[in-house]
């Protein structure tokens, strides 16, 4: 970064002072998430919860834990919800997001928003009251959802409906950016509407459709009321487990488990910035 | 490059309203094939929305669009034998320079992959882009990325190519070269071109033919030798080239008299006389019609303009011979022209 100076002729680069606003944040989030993890990773090397800052290092929860057909069965269930959800999400955010964005009358716009808004409004356990209602048998639709309920289906519709503002506010802002003149001088140039899409609006639009996933997604895995409420007991998550072995004071466990969830976060994370960055890469 | 095309453009009775804003109120034009066509206007009078009219991108409340003898007034613009290079260019940001280009052959599959490389090559040749082929536009300067938007535009054989201010972002150097460019490259082609533009001198350079427009109607239509010497109106008299515009004639005792200066007999609103019309006479000379105070005096080169003010306190612009004058600033000179030499217009009842 440093310019084609002659050597004695150096620039003193003044310190930012904008830097110092983010103290506060970078405190926060050093306390709320290093010290944590610390912490989880420390409890995953115990063999039961200790106040000993210095215990020795045990493996044998790790080893336990890893041999446990059980544990990856809840991460199969963890990851493929995680992936059906945030595709359904996705595909159903992009054509609300454009209808969105083309309509005419700002009420309609600012009321299509809102419905798509809705669902993070109502707290998680009435909304999935809610669903119980409706899906239940002898509900409004009679017994056609029977199969749905406590099962993957009615968990997927679920969160689904309260992931969907989380996707088409990132696929929005992406539209957004676009003028309108591409899409016109695509179509002055022959392309039909289908082509328009292909060819020029979802290539633009791909960052915000990455980062829509990339939300939806991670917001998934560690979902816990939603599959808790509308599972069940047969749909079992990361979150659940967790959460269940807390309860059963087997801390070093549940650090185990929080430790795979926190992992399987970070390489999707990271596999989703991969994919940005090589599609993404020549546009701007 | 024979394989161009070229249609007349005939436009009818198109009006155009944006909520209560009457921007195009019953428009007739009628564009000739292979001609350039220029659409001269200020700021705001419709040109653009005429344009994308034409390209099928807007649709008129009422009129006729016709290409080429057939009647494509709803024909949607993707099915137009029409292109247009937009106000900004509208390169694809994602895709490069060459990929650009192709784009509106790839869209119609009628073009095989070899013969669209080809073409690609050839236009972008013609533009002198061809060795930017793989670079993305946001890596262009102004004056590039307005060759290329020609270029995607050209590549695919229009009958019709419309521009919409296609040198407004250049410098004036820049401009220059391009407008002979633009002119070459529509003679070579043979294509009808459409050209909007606001700025005058760029119009009287490329076009075959003007269409001056002024608050969205045509004023006047023609070549830039009609529009100069015979202006139809007021308007078209003081946005075509330089003119001193007279006021309100007063029938007096002897002749007629606007602004401190005498005119031949005759009714009308206002009077227009070119500025290298005007001659200065000593003050005293009896072809005088009027006396004027010099205020600046410049030399440009081709000629020395005088600015002068009348008895009245109007300004009157001559622009003379070199030499033609001694005149200094402060002198009180006559002012002399031809009768000929003034245009009427708007003679009230
Ligand atoms: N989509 C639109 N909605 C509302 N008004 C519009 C729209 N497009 C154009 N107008 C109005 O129509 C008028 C003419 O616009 P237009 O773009 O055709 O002008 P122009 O002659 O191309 O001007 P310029 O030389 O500045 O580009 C303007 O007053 C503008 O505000
Ligand atoms: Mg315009």
């Amino acid at each position: 970064m440093t310019g084609p100076t002659e050597p004695g002729n150096t620039v003193k680069r003044r310190r930012n002072p904008a830097a110092l606003l983010v103290l506060p944040g970078v405190v926060y989030l050093v306390i709320a998430f290093v010290a944590v993890v610390a912490l989880l990773i420390s409890y995953s090397v115990r063999v039961e919860r200790t106040s000993v800052l210095f215990a020795p290092v045990d493996l044998t929860t790790w080893s336990t834990a890893l041999g446990d057909s059980y544990l990856w069965s809840t991460v199969g269930t963890t990851l493929r919800l995680g992936l059906i959800v945030s595709l359904i999400t996705v595909v159903i955010a992009y054509p609300l997001a454009w209808c969105v964005q083309t309509m005419k009358r700002g009420w309609a716009a600012a009321a299509m928003l809102f419905v798509v808004f809705s669902p993070i409004l109502v707290s998680v356990v009435v909304r999935s009251y809610g669903w119980q209602l409706l899906l239940r048998t002898g509900g409004p639709f009679g017994d056609t959802f029977d199969s749905w309920l406590y099962h993957e289906p009615g968990v997927i519709l679920a969160l689904v409906h309260v992931e969907l503002p989380f996707a088409v506010f990132p696929i929005l802002s992406s539209i957004r950016t676009i003028p309108a003149e591409y899409t016109e001088a695509a179509a002055d140039l022959g392309a039909s509407a289908a082509q328009r899409f292909r060819k020029v609006l979802l290539p633009l639009t791909a960052p915000g459709l990455l980062s829509a996933l990339q939300l939806v997604f991670t917001l998934t895995i560690s979902a816990f009321a939603t599959p808790a409420l509308l599972g069940g007991g047969r749909v079992t998550v990361l979150a659940q487990t967790i959460y269940q072995n807390i309860q059963l004071l087997a801390w070093p466990l549940a650090a185990v488990q929080a430790v795979i969830l926190l992992v399987l976060t970070l390489i999707v994370l990271s596999l989703f910035a991969a994919v940005t960055r090589l599609i993404g890469g020549g546009v701007r | 490059m024979s394989d161009f095309g070229a249609s007349s453009v005939e436009i009818s009775d198109v009006t155009r309203t944006f909520g209560s804003q009457r921007v195009l109120g019953s428009i007739s034009l009628s564009i000739r094939a292979s001609s350039f066509h220029c659409l001269l206007g200020p700021s705001g009078c419709g040109k653009t929305t005429l344009l994308r009219i034409m390209a099928g991108l807007d649709t008129p409340d009422t009129g006729v669009v016709t290409i080429g003898g057939t009647d494509h007034s709803r024909t949607a613009a993707h099915r137009r034998p029409t292109n247009l290079v937009f106000q900004s260019g509208a390169l694809f940001p994602h895709l490069t320079v060459a990929d650009n280009v192709a784009f509106g052959l790839k869209t119609d599959r009628r073009t095989p992959q070899g013969e669209a490389r080809s073409r690609v090559a050839e236009i972008l040749d013609l533009v002198a882009m061809g060795e930017y082929a793989d670079r993305r536009p946001a890596t262009l300067s102004g004056g590039q990325r307005q060759r290329v938007a020609i270029a995607r535009a050209l590549v695919r054989r229009p009958d019709v190519l419309l521009l919409d201010e296609p040198l407004s972002a250049l410098d004036l150097a820049l401009q220059l070269r391009m407008r002979r460019e633009l002119r070459r490259w529509q003679q070579e082609t043979g294509t009808t071109f459409v050209c909007v533009t606001h700025n005058q001198s760029e119009a009287m350079e490329l076009a075959d033919e003007i269409a001056v427009m002024n608050a969205g109607v045509v004023e006047q239509s023609g070549s830039a030798r009609d529009l100069y010497e015979q202006p139809a109106s007021r308007f078209v008299a003081s946005f075509i080239g330089e003119n001193n515009i007279f006021e309100k004639l007063t029938p007096m005792d002897e002749g007629h008299t606007a602004d401190g200066l005498v005119f031949p007999a005759g009714r009308a609103d206002s009077l227009a006389v070119r500025p290298e019309a005007i001659r200065l006479v000593p003050a005293d000379h009896p072809a005088s019609r009027g006396p004027g105070r010099v205020l600046t005096t410049s030399f440009t080169g081709k000629s020395v303009r005088v600015s002068l003010r009348t008895s009245t306190g109007r300004e009157v612009l001559a622009e003379l011979a070199p030499g033609a004058t001694t005149a200094q600033a402060g002198d009180t000179v006559g002012i002399d022209f031809d009768d000929a030499a003034v245009r009427r217009f708007g003679a009230a009842a």
